[in-house]
């Protein structure tokens, strides 16, 4: 590629119409690129939760640890997702990351409330916690996704 | 960057954005607070030292800031435009829509 500029005056409509079609899609491809990794560990954070909120109301004893040990395992992935990856950022990510953590932390705690009720402890207030993670993070993945 | 009233808008492109490659690698770090080295490279699809060079300039002429830092033992660099590089692209983008919409112009 020639380090030659060409004179802004020789910019026709037709070649101003292609380099901002240009710009659209160069755009679009590097805030695709740098949005993956966040969209990756916020499902795997969600999945990894939610799974746990089920484990922690329909499971007991020796399988309720193993459960619990499958969650931090994959939670620290979804961590090192991030840590290892997660090297370009969309524009306003930061902001965006500190809302999508906040929400999915509270989601968090009003599922381990429901799961360590009385009501919580069955099929149903189990799938009902598990839910409310799954809809927070997943809405969390999307909206970054479409950022 | 101001814009003088009837001035035509050719003029108010930016030079350094005249140049394929440095308008692409604009056109990446507009959408992003911060690209890495090796996403930016591959976005635009070009070689490290094509890259590297291109960068230099548009650091030169204050558009973007280049940050270098260390992740463990490797080096990381990233690139983001400097606010007076996004109000120069937005001046650039403004100029090359009114181009492409009035094709009497420019």
């Amino acid at each position: 590629m020639s380090d030659d500029e060409p004179l802004p005056e020789s910019f026709d409509a037709a070649q101003a119409r292609e380099w901002l079609a240009r710009a659209d899609a160069v755009g679009a491809a590097a805030a695709a690129s740098a949005s993956w990794p966040a969209v990756a560990a916020l499902l795997g954070l969600g999945a990894a939760t939610s799974m746990g909120t089920m484990a922690m109301a329909l499971t007991t004893g020796a399988a309720y640890l193993a459960c619990m040990l499958a969650m931090f395992v994959w939670l620290g992935v979804s961590l090192a997702c991030v840590i290892g990856f997660g090297r370009s950022h969309k524009l306003g990510f930061r902001r965006r990351w500190g809302g999508y953590i906040a929400l999915w932390a509270a989601a968090y705690a009003v599922a381990i409330a429901i799961a360590t009720s009385p009501q919580g402890r069955g099929v149903v207030g189990a799938c009902a916690a598990a839910a409310l993670i799954l809809v927070v993070t997943v809405g969390c993945a999307w909206r970054e996704a479409r950022a | 960057m101001t814009t003088v009233p009837g001035e035509p808008a050719w003029q108010r492109l930016v030079p350094q954005f005249a140049h394929p490659l440095r308008f692409s690698i604009i056109a990446a770090l507009a959408g992003a607070d911060s690209l890495d080295f090796r996403d930016l490279r591959n976005g635009v699809q070009t070689s490290d030292s094509t890259l590297s060079k291109q960068l230099k300039v548009l650091e030169d002429a204050g558009l973007i800031a280049i940050r270098k830092s260390f992740v463990g033992k490797y080096p990381r660099t990233s690139a983001r435009l400097s606010d007076a590089g996004r109000t120069a692209w937005r001046t650039h983008l403004q100029a090359l829509r009114e181009i492409a919409g009035s094709p009497d112009e420019g």
